[in-house]
């Protein structure tokens, strides 16, 4: 780079109009050019000239070179709040962009560490100083407790940092998932016995009656106002999955119009009552495996027994 | 075969057959085929004794022999036959509600002699029920239960006259097995006039009696169980059918079961197909035609697959209870409660996710689960810890780094119906345990409470205008603190034979499911 500015100096007007020519270029095309489309625009200079013209506006932080699927790309570069920050100096510049590139995903401390290869207690310093202006904000992962990323300030969190609907500043909200577990059940059971009351439906109905799509679970749901953030039908269904895994409810797919299909679910009633094994003090005994007729632990002198057997 | 399964089995002979039976049990349970010398020798016991047990064990069906290089006769256990002592009261039972009292006692006869003739049965039936007057509703009880096959017939002796065979022959055809021999009333009356003359059955293998010859000499007649436990699980399916699908179903699923009851064989892996029109004709209460196809059609949809579309052809078509399925569904469903019951329903909810997905990583299953990553950790490794779940590594690299490795979490429904199993028939020996523990403590109160009944009925029988007093001072020769002491006594022996009767239908559910297994 050093050379070329060298050069650039050497012979500068050349490159300036190269460069205007360029930025009118990518200017007219604000999704960026192509390293082929630019070098037959701009057929009248030489290859140095141009990769010269390029690699200043590229230093200037005009134009950003970015990969597409059929090679090289030049874009234009939005003029980024940096510029307007006064007393912002290179190095900040540079983890600015860093973090910029990164979106609302975030970037993590040692990541920019070692992306701008600078000392720890400076970048240290440097994401201070952006805090502190409100130029770029922390957030706490979900994935990591310990690790906080770094994001611009106007910026929405990614999902995969803060959770979704179920984190609450990183914390996972269990027991708001258990309460609309329980009661997106409970809207379901609601339905197969209000199915099962109408004696007239033939079987066929009566089961077609019973089951109901997300998004009628979702509307329950709402109507209740249990939730303080809004849920998409997706979230509903993460939680219908969890009934299912709980055995509780059983899933069904219809095919609806044009192609798709919709998953329905129903509430299932379970194959057996508790095991009568579990009726025993044994099934739950915390030393089972140590228990021996006529040893310390054994069922002659056992206490549970004890306890299960006064009852 | 467990030692948990030898133990339970040696603490039912010693209940029912006594110590020396136990003993040569547990010897040959633990040695397999041995001979007689050898069983004496090595178990410590009189060559008698032995003799006598094995006599005894061979005549319940517990015991069986064979001969080896034509001069060694040599012995072995039938540990399923003694583990199903266990379910002799239920046997009685089940008998009693399907036939009444008379099929009840001809059962309880049959069990306590291991075989025996139809003729003794029925006289001995006679005796104990001395109010229904006549054999013949006796007789009937019987053949109703030769025809339902919860009796057999034994195979007979076949008459060698070489002496060449050094155990005797027995042969059975096929047909035969619930053949009735024609009881004349007369061989009944005699059966009857000489008391005496029941003779010795222990000894039946090896005597030569001379017993005047009835019709029915040499048809001995045994509980079959294998169809009592076909009984138990049709029971089981029709149950659990009803508490999921509700009692159209359930009824539904009985009239296919019962329908093909006596023509399906025990270990076969569905019933015959039956149509739709059929099924609905031998419903007790009467559905329309519409209905019973289209809850069929629903039951056959389900994920189960308890009930299956055999073939679609015809009106209606044809359909089947899947017997392997039900098996499997029942036993799934018995380990999954055990796991919400012991590790609570969030590791039930991971344990059934494991189940629906196969392998998982921690990371997924706390996915999924949605379930903070600490408690499912917690919950993992317990059951891990306990055996309920099975770890699989799967390194990237060689050198198993934990780094580079993934760890795949997944359950196996047979391995643990096979643990739960054997955790049943522990928990059983422990209760018998406890039971013949509580007995030995209190033995002072019942001893007492014992003698005290027998002078209450004597005083009853001898004085039979004793008064009030009199009576009253019998009564109070137990303390009311040792009265409570017996209450408490009988409370808590209720308890653990209630407890081993429920136990019984988890065992059912697992035993019958291994055992599908193995005979598929």
């Amino acid at each position: 780079k050093m050379q070329t500015d060298v050069e650039v100096k050497q012979e500068a007007t050349i490159p300036l109009t190269l460069e205007t020519e360029i930025l009118a270029l990518c200017n007219d095309n604000p999704k960026g050019i192509s390293d082929k489309s630019l070098e037959s625009a701009v057929a009248g200079y030489d290859v140095k000239q141009r990769v010269t013209a390029i690699n200043r506006l590229l230093t200037m932080g005009k134009l950003e070179l970015l990969k597409g699927s059929s090679g090289l790309i030049y874009r234009i570069k939005t003029p980024s709040a940096v510029g307007s920050i006064s007393g912002v100096d290179n190095q900040e510049k540079l983890v600015y962009q860093i973090i910029e590139s990164a979106g609302n995903k975030g970037i993590w401390t040692r990541e920019i560490r070692y992306k701008c290869n600078l000392m720890l207690t400076e970048v240290n310093k440097i994401l201070k100083n952006l805090e502190s202006k409100k130029i770029i904000k922390a957030v706490k992962s979900v994935a990591a407790a310990k690790r906080k990323v770094y994001m611009l300030y106007n910026l929405q969190p990614d999902r995969s940092v803060t959770g979704g609907a179920w984190y609450s500043d990183q914390d996972f909200e269990s027991e708001f998932v258990e309460v609309l577990n329980q009661q997106c059940f409970k809207f379901l059971q609601q339905k197969c016995e209000n199915a099962e009351k109408e004696t007239t439906l033939s079987p066929t109905a009566t089961n077609a009656s019973s089951f109901a799509s997300s998004e009628e679970v979702l509307e329950f749901i709402s109507k209740l106002g249990i939730s303080k953030v809004t849920l998409s039908p997706e979230d509903i269904e993460t939680i219908l999955n969890t009934l299912i895994y709980d055995g509780k409810v059983q899933q069904t797919v219809v095919p609806v119009a044009n192609g798709e299909s919709k998953k329905l679910f129903k509430a299932l009633k379970p194959l057996i009552e508790t095991t009568d094994f579990a009726r025993t003090p044994c099934s739950l005994c915390p030393v089972f495996n140590e228990c021996q007729p006529g040893g310390e632990i054994s069922p002659e002198n056992c206490l549970y027994m004890d306890e299960w057997m006064e009852y | 075969m467990s030692s948990r399964e030898c133990l339970l089995a040696y603490e039912l002979l010693q209940e029912h057959y006594g110590k020396i039976a136990a003993d040569v049990a547990s010897f040959l349970l633990q040695n397999g085929w041995q001979p007689l010398r050898y069983i004496a020798l090595k178990a410590n016991l009189k060559l008698d004794q032995v003799r006598k047990a094995l006599c005894l064990l061979i005549q319940h069906k517990l015991a069986k022999f064979h001969v080896r290089k034509r001069k060694i006769v040599e012995y072995a256990i039938n540990i399923e036959n003694v583990l199903s002592i266990l379910f002799h009261p239920k046997f009685i039972y089940t008998v009693k509600l399907l036939y009444g009292d008379a099929a009840e006692l001809i059962v309880e006869e049959a069990l306590q002699h291991g075989i025996i003739l139809m003729s003794t049965a029925i006289k001995n039936v006679a005796d104990r029920l001395p109010d229904e007057n006549g054999s013949g509703k006796i007789e009937k009880a019987f053949k109703d239960l030769v025809q339902t096959h919860f009796l057999q017939r034994e195979p007979e002796v076949e008459k060698n006259e070489e002496e060449e065979y050094i155990v005797p022959i027995f042969t059975q055809n096929e047909a035969d097995l619930y053949r009735l021999p024609t009881l004349s009333e007369e061989s009944l009356k005699r059966k009857r006039s000489d008391d005496g003359s029941d003779e010795p059955k222990a000894k039946r293998l090896k005597s030569e009696h001379e017993t005047p010859s009835v019709k029915d000499d040499g048809v001995y007649w045994s509980v079959n169980i294998s169809r009592f436990q076909q009984y138990f699980r049709d029971q089981s399916i029709v149950a659990s059918v009803t508490q999921r699908f509700g009692t159209p179903c359930g009824e539904i699923v009985r009239a296919m079961l019962r329908i093909s009851e006596v023509t399906t064989p025990a270990n076969a892996q569905s019933t015959q197909p039956i149509s739709s029109a059929e099924i609905a004709r031998s419903l007790p209460q009467k559905l329309p035609m519409e209905h019973v196809e289209q809850h069929l059609k629903l039951l056959s949809n389900d994920e189960d697959q308890i009930v299956q579309l055999f073939d679609d052809s015809g009106s209606g078509g044809l359909y089947v209870v899947n017997l392997k399925n039900s098996a499997l569904a029942l036993a799934t469903a018995t380990v999954l409660s055990y796991v919400q019951q012991r590790y609570g329903s969030k590791a039930c909810r991971i344990f059934r996710l494991l189940m629906l997905k196969k392998h998982l990583e921690q990371k997924q299953v706390e996915e999924f689960a949605m379930i903070p990553p600490k408690e499912a950790k917690g919950y993992l490794y317990h059951m891990l810890a306990e055996n309920m779940v099975i770890m699989q590594e799967v390194p990237r690299t060689p050198d198993h780094a934990p780094a580079r490795t993934f760890y795949l979490y997944s359950v196996n429904i047979q391995r643990l119906s096979r643990i739960l199993l054997v955790k049943c028939y522990k928990t059983c020996t422990n209760l018998m345990t406890r039971h013949n523990h509580l007995i030995k403590t209190n033995k002072r109160i019942l001893d007492k409470e014992e003698r005290i009944t027998a002078i209450k009925v004597r005083v009853n029988a001898t004085l039979p205008d004793a008064d009030e007093a009199q009576l009253e001072e019998i009564e109070e020769m137990m303390t009311s603190s040792e009265r409570t002491s017996l209450t408490k006594h009988q409370h808590c022996c209720n308890k653990l034979h209630t407890a081993q009767n429920q136990l019984l239908n988890t065992i059912f559910v697992l035993d019958s499911y291994l055992n599908a297994l193995s005979s598929a």
